[in-house]
């Protein structure tokens, strides 16, 4: 694995990145392509690219002094995360112990009774495709006929008095009884158009009802698979315990398993590291807690037998990495800090 | 009223938490369907839902249903005479064979 931060390269199966958030480190997970070349990798500190044996040395060699195209930015050059990861891609885990445990029974390949259930749901689900029908155009339509109807419909009523008050007084009605007349038939051509409106709204509403009942078939599918997960979840989680509780014994933390998930009490952070411990990643989980469990990144690594990017405790502020041409500055964090903080 | 009714688990979870934070504007909640207070705030409610959801949202207004205006006298003394009268296992079609209560068919093509 191999990192490039601030122009250098860092290299290893666990790799102290300071200077950089857990976000950034997620990111730069998220988005990295693969490794370019195989490199070997030991469970020693990370070492810088200095070593120029034809053997080891990639074929791409990379000089240290080279400013990192990102601009100090974080990239990471790992195997990229596998479906599935996501839950795991992080420590302290944003996730319940059944949930992890079943991330880690997935990345180690495990199915359940319920999988090819879950596959068909799924399937089903991405055939569903509710057409779209714009009811919002008839509905404004509607309205627009319909306040012209009205005002129309009052206009013909006030003109109607007039001219009544009018051949009472005997005065002239001439002029009105046209305006009457024209004002009248404006008024049928607009409740014409209102009852077409109300016409092509029905028929949009009928459509809309047909689209809905495709929405109403997807969300209950939706549910049905959500249900199915969950359920799968549970079955994961139950089968990884043992691993679980063998593998609590093998990271730092203190905790009292029980017998299932449910059982689980103890330190939320053990559970977090043996959750780590049993899965089976390829791409690097980042370490990002609090205090320090472990006196390096390849220390951690080793324990948790994953790649591990290791935010340092504390550490956040130092400038940490190796000058390239530097023999004697190996990177191991934690030089000046010893032991977990205060 | 305004009914709202959602057809997608987004929409869905969004009316939950609206429902929670106005409580004073809901009027009856059905899990993925609401009954909001017919005031120009429930309708401002309502709308926002629909601009974030789209089509995975229905609102309706709804009247309240007076059947002594809407029903016809004959329909609603059916409905009246069926539950006293009938058999229970008895369909409606059946019961209404030979009296002068109508029949369903007749009722399913009429507008209210």
């Amino acid at each position: 694995m191999r990192v490039r931060v601030d122009g250098r390269i860092l290299e290893g199966r666990g790799i102290d990145v300071p200077g950089v958030t857990p976000e950034a480190l997620v990111q730069a997970v998220q988005e990295c392509s693969g490794i370019s070349q195989e490199l070997p990798e030991t469970d020693g500190p990370a070492r810088s690219r200095e070593d120029h044996d034809p053997e080891t040395a990639p074929l791409s060699s990379r000089h240290t002094d080279r400013p990192s195209p990102s601009g100090g930015v974080v990239s990471v050059e790992a195997p990229p995360p596998r479906a599935g990861h996501e839950p795991l891609m992080r420590v302290p885990l944003n996730c319940s112990l059944r949930r992890g445990l079943a991330a880690a029974g997935r990345s180690c390949g495990t199915q359940t009774s319920l999988d090819r259930d879950i596959a068909r749901v799924e399937q089903s689900l991405e055939r569903l495709d509710p057409p779209n029908v714009d009811l919002e155009t008839a509905r404004r339509q509607l309205a627009t006929t319909g306040d012209r109807e009205e005002q129309l419909r009052e206009r013909v009523a006030s003109l109607r008095g007039k001219l009544h008050a009018r051949r009472k007084l005997d005065a002239d009605t001439e002029t009105l009884k046209t305006e009457l007349t024209e004002t009248a038939a404006k008024l049928s051509e607009a409740e014409t158009e209102r009852i077409a409106a109300e016409q092509a709204l029905q028929r949009e509403r009928d459509r809309a009802r047909d689209a809905r009942d495709i929405r109403d078939n997807r969300l209950e599918l939706q549910d049905e698979l959500a249900n199915r997960r969950r359920s799968a979840r549970a079955i994961l989680a139950k089968q990884m315990y043992p691993a679980f509780v063998a593998a609590l014994q093998r990271v730092p933390g203190e905790a009292s398993p029980g017998h299932d998930p449910v059982g689980f009490d103890g330190d939320p952070i053990a559970a977090d590291l043996a959750t780590i411990r049993i899965a089976q990643l390829a791409a690097p989980t980042v370490l990002a807690l609090e205090e320090a469990r472990f006196a390096d990144a390849a220390i951690a690594a080793e324990q948790l037998d994953a790649r591990v990017l290791r935010v340092p405790p504390h550490c956040e502020d130092e400038v940490r990495g190796i000058d390239s041409g530097n023999p004697d500055s190996a990177t191991r964090s934690n030089d000046n800090h010893s032991g977990p903080s205060s | 009223m305004i009914l709202t009714v959602t057809y997608s688990q987004e929409a869905r979870r969004t009316l939950r938490n609206t429902c929670r934070a106005h409580e004073e504007t809901v009027r009856r909640r059905f899990g993925r369907a609401v009954l909001f207070a017919e005031t120009v705030f429930g309708a401002f409610l309502a709308l926002r839902l629909r601009e974030k959801h789209g089509e995975d949202v229905q609102l309706e207004r709804t009247v309240p249903f007076n059947e002594f205006s809407a029903v016809p006298e004959s329909v609603r003394a059916a409905a009246t005479a069926y539950v006293q009268e009938a058999n229970p296992h008895t369909p409606y079609a059946k019961f209404a064979v030979g009296t002068d209560h109508p029949d369903p068919r007749s009722l399913q093509g009429r507008e209210l």
